[in-house]
């Protein structure tokens, strides 16, 4: 499936991507939230790991811009290494179907997470 | 005088008439009446009486005649003597010397007789005039006993005055001793006992709007009672108002009939005479006998205005000086009034024995003890010219100030390093989860057992630690920002907490004895790691190069016991209470603030707990925290 990644901590996306690909994922990475909306429109992910805090567009911003211009496509889980600021409940209510906490503790446990939301399990 | 009385001649004879009466007559030349009759007349000037009639004359005859006698001559020496027993004036007639002569004698006895009339006359009027000046001395004599007893009625009046006077000097004297407003009544009462009419007084004195003291005696008790009434109180007499029987009956609780109202002009209500006191009285008077009592109920109650003028001035003084003392009292710091040689005057509850000094210098400080206070002293002058009498001298607790200041501070600081915390955990965070996860990436591709694989092993886990700390550190930076009680587990905290410390018990054995299970305890996290973090680092820091720090938990009936022991040299026993004053310190300058134990003693007890120490020279410390524990 296809799987975009919107983080601006490249080693993050590099391990991330990694993972993925191991798995035999098609994996398309964004630095930022700006060029993260151009990729997302035309890549049309399966799923997006989406950071919140990012420069020029945060994570939610994107997720909310895309919603009304009806250009999201698959499941979102996003994604904070500052915990407190976001929760499930506040990630569902802008638009992602996950939320995940950085740093992961294991990065395959992560991927399969993110498979197991695209066949549906894991809502 | 009647001219025909005195110049009647009368013979007096029941005889034949002497021959010598015709030569007598004939011998007139002053033209007398002359009569004869054998009796006395008592119109005759003059009467004669013959020789041979003399002894037939009764006395009783003679004396009604108030004639001149004249008797024949040649009279015997006794019966002459008989003679003039029985007239009052007689004269011989000697009939042988001739008419002419005879009658010489006659006029004689008229004379005589006229004389003797004019005496009698002049009597008669002194008579008169004696009865007059009688009659006016009984007169006087009246106007003198009158007089006389106007006097007496008078002095009597003035004697009574003077007591009345008297009466009134003494009760103004023991007006001026009375000392509280309840004593008033009985003397008042007792200085109007002879007003019938009236009964006992009631006093009631305005305090504020709508409201008053009412003084009434019950027995020989006086009684206050505190009156709510909305009842117009002005300065005139008032009588038989059922207002005032109102206001009396509900104050006391009793039905209450005519009442007298009487106010009682102070001269601190002159102005303003709706506040003026009044005199109650109950009474059975009738409109006319108001009048009269009125003006000497003005005259007995004018000392009464003038102690209520002192009392209720020296109540309200008394009254706003206990205002104004229980308010200095109340201020948290330290007031007094001295004088130039420091001895106290007047001081606030706050002001202690070992102040006494602060006259001693100019000094802007003083110190007692490790407490500092700022001086200010403002000098009272008589005059403005004159040196300071006194001087009021305020201390302002630096100590506390700066404690406080000092906690703002560092609460402002821990809460700034909490959000730069969590800042640098997130910047760390995101590289760190990169290296992690590639690592782990990384070690899929490798052939486990290979050096490289090992290697990327050891990179994985020391990042996997990195996380850990992070995650501490954003939860204590995030306890600072919220600063929010919470039942949290004691153990919990205490092992969040030690991680911090490691670089301070690094070079100590140390021997962490967590008890088994939670205990719950109230506190706003990030100070209680606070705590926990000074109790640990003061102990690493009593310990030179060896020891053993001790963190010991455990449960004492209802309370968490948290035991952080040390062995270091231990603590002087007269040192052990001041270690937690603030700034106090044993430590370099520099090195320590001194606010450590202080501000963790504080955020103990605030918590409802306590921190103590145990210490034995040579034994090291142990710093016991206790805390309630929160269990249903």
């Amino acid at each position: 499936m296809k799987v975009l990644i919107v983080d601006d901590e490249p080693l993050v996306r590099l391990s991330l991507k990694r993972a993925l690909e191991k798995s035999g994922h098609q994996v398309a990475e964004a630095a930022d939230g700006q060029i993260g909306m151009e990729v997302w429109r035309n890549f049309s992910p399966d799923l997006t790991f989406l950071d919140v805090l990012m420069p020029r567009i945060t994570g939610p911003d994107l997720l909310k811009a895309l919603r009304s211009a009806g250009a999201v496509t698959g499941k979102v889980i996003l994604m904070s290494a500052f915990t407190g600021d976001y929760n499930l409940e506040r990630a569902k209510s802008v638009g992602a179907d996950l939320f995940i906490t950085k740093p992961f503790e294991d990065i395959f446990a992560v991927v399969k997470q993110g498979e197991e939301l695209v066949r549906g399990k894991g809502k | 005088m009647e001219p025909n009385k005195t110049k009647i001649i009368q013979l007096f004879t029941r005889k034949p008439e002497p021959k010598w009466w015709e030569e007598l007559k004939a011998a007139d030349t002053v033209g007398c009446q002359w009569d004869v009759r054998s009796f006395f007349s008592p119109n005759a000037g003059v009467i004669l009486i013959p020789r041979n009639e003399l002894t037939e004359i009764r006395k009783e005859e003679l004396s009604q005649s108030k004639a001149y006698i004249l008797v024949e001559s040649s009279w015997t020496l006794q019966n002459l003597k008989r003679a003039l027993a029985l007239v009052r004036g007689a004269l011989f007639l000697d009939a042988a010397q001739g008419g002419e002569e005879a009658f010489k004698v006659v006029q004689v006895a008229l004379a005589r007789q006229a004389e003797r009339e004019r005496n009698s006359q002049m009597m008669q009027m002194m008579r008169v005039q004696n009865r007059q000046i009688q009659e006016l001395n009984v007169s006087l004599e009246e106007v003198v006993r009158e007089r006389t007893t106007f006097d007496t009625e008078s002095r009597r009046a003035s004697q009574k005055n003077i007591s009345r006077v008297r009466e009134i000097i003494v009760f103004i004297k023991e007006m001026a001793q009375v000392l509280d407003i309840s004593d008033l009544l009985p003397l008042i009462r007792r200085q109007l006992k002879e007003y019938h009419s009236l009964e006992a007084p009631l006093l009631f004195i305005p305090r504020g709007e709508g409201f008053g003291d009412l003084y009434y005696m019950r027995q020989s008790q006086t009684i206050r009672t505190r009156v709510r009434a909305q009842w117009e109180v002005s300065a005139r007499i008032r009588l038989n108002d059922a207002q005032d029987s109102l206001f009396l009956a509900n104050a006391m609780g009793r039905p209450v009939a005519k009442v007298l109202r009487f106010p009682l002009i102070t001269v601190r209500h002159q102005k303003d005479p709706s506040r003026s006191p009044l005199l109650l009285f109950e009474h059975n008077l009738s409109q006319d006998q108001l009048d009269p009592l009125m003006a000497s109920l003005t005259e007995t109650l004018q000392p009464v205005s003038w102690a209520l003028d002192r009392l209720v001035l020296e109540q309200e003084l008394k009254s706003s000086s206990r205002d104004w003392e229980s308010t200095f009292d109340e201020l948290p710091e330290p007031i007094a009034i001295l004088d130039h040689d420091g001895r106290v005057l007047r001081a606030n509850s706050q002001w202690r024995e070992d102040f006494k000094d602060v006259m001693s210098n100019d000094s802007k400080e003083f110190r007692v003890g490790s407490q500092l206070y700022a001086v200010e002293k403002y000098p009272i002058h008589m005059s403005p010219e004159s040196p300071p009498i006194s001087w009021v001298v305020y201390l302002r607790d630096e100590t506390r100030s700066q404690k406080l200041k000092s906690q703002a501070v560092q609460v402002e600081k821990m809460s700034a390093i909490g959000q730069l915390a969590g800042h640098i955990a997130h910047e760390l965070n995101n590289p760190l989860t990169g290296i992690r996860s590639l690592s782990q990436v990384l070690l899929t591709e490798m052939t486990a057992g290979s050096q490289i694989h090992n290697d990327l092993t050891e990179v994985e886990k020391a990042s996997a630690r990195c996380q850990n700390i992070i995650n501490n550190l954003l939860d204590f930076s995030r306890g600072g920002m919220e600063s929010k009680v919470q039942v949290l587990d004691l153990n919990e905290i205490t092992k969040k907490t030690l991680p911090f410390l490691k670089s301070a018990t690094g070079k100590f054995r140390s021997d962490i004895q967590l008890s088994e299970g939670q205990l719950p305890v109230r506190v706003e996290p990030h100070l209680m790691q606070q705590v926990i973090f000074n109790l640990v680092n003061n102990a690493c820091q009593a310990m030179n190069e060896k020891g053993e720090i001790s963190v010991h938990t455990h449960k004492d009936a209802r309370w968490a016991v948290l035991e952080i022991k040390d062995t270091g040299p231990g603590i002087e026993p007269d040192l052990k209470e001041r270690i937690f004053e603030p700034f106090f310190t044993t430590k370099a300058e520099g090195e320590g603030t001194g606010l450590g134990l202080s501000l963790s003693r504080d955020f103990v007890r605030q918590f409802g707990g306590d921190l103590e120490v145990e210490s034995e020279r040579g034994e090291g410390s142990t710093f016991r925290v206790r805390l309630p524990l929160d269990e249903p």
